[in-house]
């Protein structure tokens, strides 16, 4: 097979893929319609879980202190950011909180037989933007606001440089953050995995700048949670050495690799059981 | 009272037949402590820092330490069962059985809460003890009693003030996820996540006279050691006030309720 019809042939599955995520969307919203208090009370229950990420956001800027090098009004930029990426991991949350059930109750079968990645519609099967909502309108506005009030310079770099980030931590949130959900093909209940799984995310309410040393590096190289919700105001800030920034850019790819390899590995422990 | 012992102990057992869960469920209250420990440390320890909030930075420390295991002991997480004994009927076996519902799902809370609360207390007495040591803050011993009290009074506490909120599901029949927006702002009134007192005069009068901060600040301050002995007496006073209050309420809405009640699918 020549290379144009390998590109040919990538390009064909890339978006008969994007066009699957598309309908996906479009049923999951079309659900969503239907019982649509059961939409307003996901935006309810996420607006709760919303008013403890805006108490640290009080905190911080009541305190007035510059807090790991960084100003209240660049920590706000921080913490937006965290918000925005909440609210974007949660649209696939339903999906990966799913999986557990689906594998215990043997309801993946029809999913196998299917002739589409297997990954792929776990992911996206169950796409929730009732979260999504509060999230994003409120982490867009921190964003803008510290950065107004920071005074950093709105250049053609930056916003693309800042938005480039982001897109790499949503790649690395999907890898990373779906790892612990396939546990379930191991064990029988991974409620207590998905608690640790949700504490560990919300390391990055505050910036990753005050922590210790060790414990960013951790956070940065071995778990890099960091890298999701701090390379983009990081990037912002200058504060990035050149390492940082491929890395920040190489992660994701790294931890697809291995989420796929672990599904791989994790489907072949399904065993159909109550099927 | 050997059938509500029975029950208590139904209760330990569910505790404990998932143990994987409960121990990572156990580990992930440690994760918020340590994001606050940093920022509280970052926020006091900064040089020229004067900070003026109520609490010195070995209160806040103590406060970080405590309050994210007592808030985690005290949650409900009863009133989803509640709903579905409503909501599907379930609630007919309870009526037909010689056991008082509220009573029922009292011991059980209690049983529930015995794994949870011999691991929490312990964290508390190592991290404190730890702690003390290092911020070289010493807790009087009344003060650990006082403590102790007030705990057991903000466990009754909230398991009123969660069954009353449970009620409401004679009123609308799925109301799950409004539980899970109720916990969370419950969590934050009651200063499981900041002292409320942080946030000003008016937040802290209102909060001093509802009953939410009686659940977790009130006794997470008490081990602070920040309350005075008055202050601490008037405080276990009010919460006796609340728990009499709620258990009223508590009991006027399940009369009320029950007429309600079309035992659906039941």
């Amino acid at each position: 097979m020549n290379v144009k019809t390998y590109f040919s042939k990538l390009l064909h599955r890339f978006t008969r893929y994007f066009r699957l995520l598309f309908l996906f969307a479009k049923f999951s919203l079309m659900a969503q319609a239907e019982y649509r208090l059961n939409f307003f009370s996901g935006v309810t229950v996420e607006c709760g879980y919303l008013l403890v990420k805006l108490s640290y956001v009080a905190v911080v800027t009541m305190a007035g202190v510059n807090i790991g090098g960084l100003s209240p009004d660049e920590i706000v930029i921080f913490i937006g950011t965290y918000i925005l990426m909440t609210g974007i991991y949660m649209v696939v949350y339903p999906s990966f909180s799913s999986l557990s059930q689906k594998v215990r109750e043997g309801s993946l079968d029809m999913l196998i037989v299917k002739p589409v990645s297997l990954q792929f519609m776990l992911s996206f099967q169950n796409i929730d933007f009732s979260m999504l909502i509060p999230n994003a309108a409120a982490g867009i506005i921190l964003i803008v606001t510290g950065w107004y009030q920071a005074g950093l310079p709105v250049t053609l770099v930056s916003v693309s440089g800042f938005i480039l980030f982001l897109l790499s931590g949503v790649f690395l949130t999907y890898s990373l953050f779906l790892l612990p959900h396939l546990l379930c093909f191991w064990l029988v209940s991974n409620r207590g995995i998905a608690e640790i799984t949700a504490a560990v995310w919300d390391f990055n309410n505050m910036p990753q700048l005050i922590y210790g040393k060790w414990m960013q590096r951790l956070g940065t190289f071995i778990l890099p949670v960091f890298i999701i919700t701090n390379f983009p105001g990081l990037f912002l800030l200058d504060r990035l050495t050149p390492f940082l920034l491929f890395w920040g850019l190489a992660a994701p790819v790294l931890f697809f690799i291995l989420c796929r390899l672990v599904f791989s590995r994790a489907v072949k422990h399904y065993t159909s059981a109550g099927g | 009272m050997n059938k509500y012992r029975c029950i208590f102990q139904m209760g330990l057992e569910y505790a404990l037949e998932y143990r994987f869960d409960f121990l990572f469920s156990m580990i992930s209250c440690i994760f918020p402590i340590i994001i606050q420990f940093f920022l509280w440390s970052a926020i006091y320890l900064q040089p020229g820092a004067s900070i003026d909030n109520g609490y010195t930075y070995e209160q806040m420390i103590l406060y970080t330490l405590t309050a994210g295991f007592v808030s985690k002991l005290v949650i409900g997480g009863f009133e989803y069962e509640i709903n579905e004994d409503i909501k599907n009927g379930g609630l007919n076996k309870y009526l037909i059985r010689p056991v008082h519902y509220m009573r029922y799902y009292f011991f059980s809370f209690l049983g529930k809460k015995v794994p949870s609360a011999v691991i929490l207390l312990s964290a508390v007495a190592i991290t404190t003890g730890v702690a003390g040591i290092a911020l070289k803050t010493a807790i009087s011993p009344v003060h650990i009693l006082f403590f102790l009290v007030s705990l057991v009074l903000a466990l009754i506490l909230n398991f009123c003030l969660m069954f009353c909120i449970a009620m409401y599901s004679f009123w609308v029949t799925d109301v799950s996820k409004l539980f899970g927006t109720i916990s969370i702002v419950l969590v934050v009134l009651s200063g499981g996540v900041f002292p409320m007192d942080l946030f000003g005069n008016v937040v802290r009068t209102v909060s001093h006279i509802l009953p939410f901060c009686y659940t977790t600040q009130f006794p997470t301050d008490i081990l602070t050691g920040r309350l005075s002995q008055n202050a601490i007496v008037s405080g276990i006073a009010i919460q006796l006030l609340w728990i009499v209050l709620l258990v009223f309420i508590g009991s006027l809405l399940w009369k009320k309720g029950l007429k309600r009640f079309i035992s659906a699918g039941g």
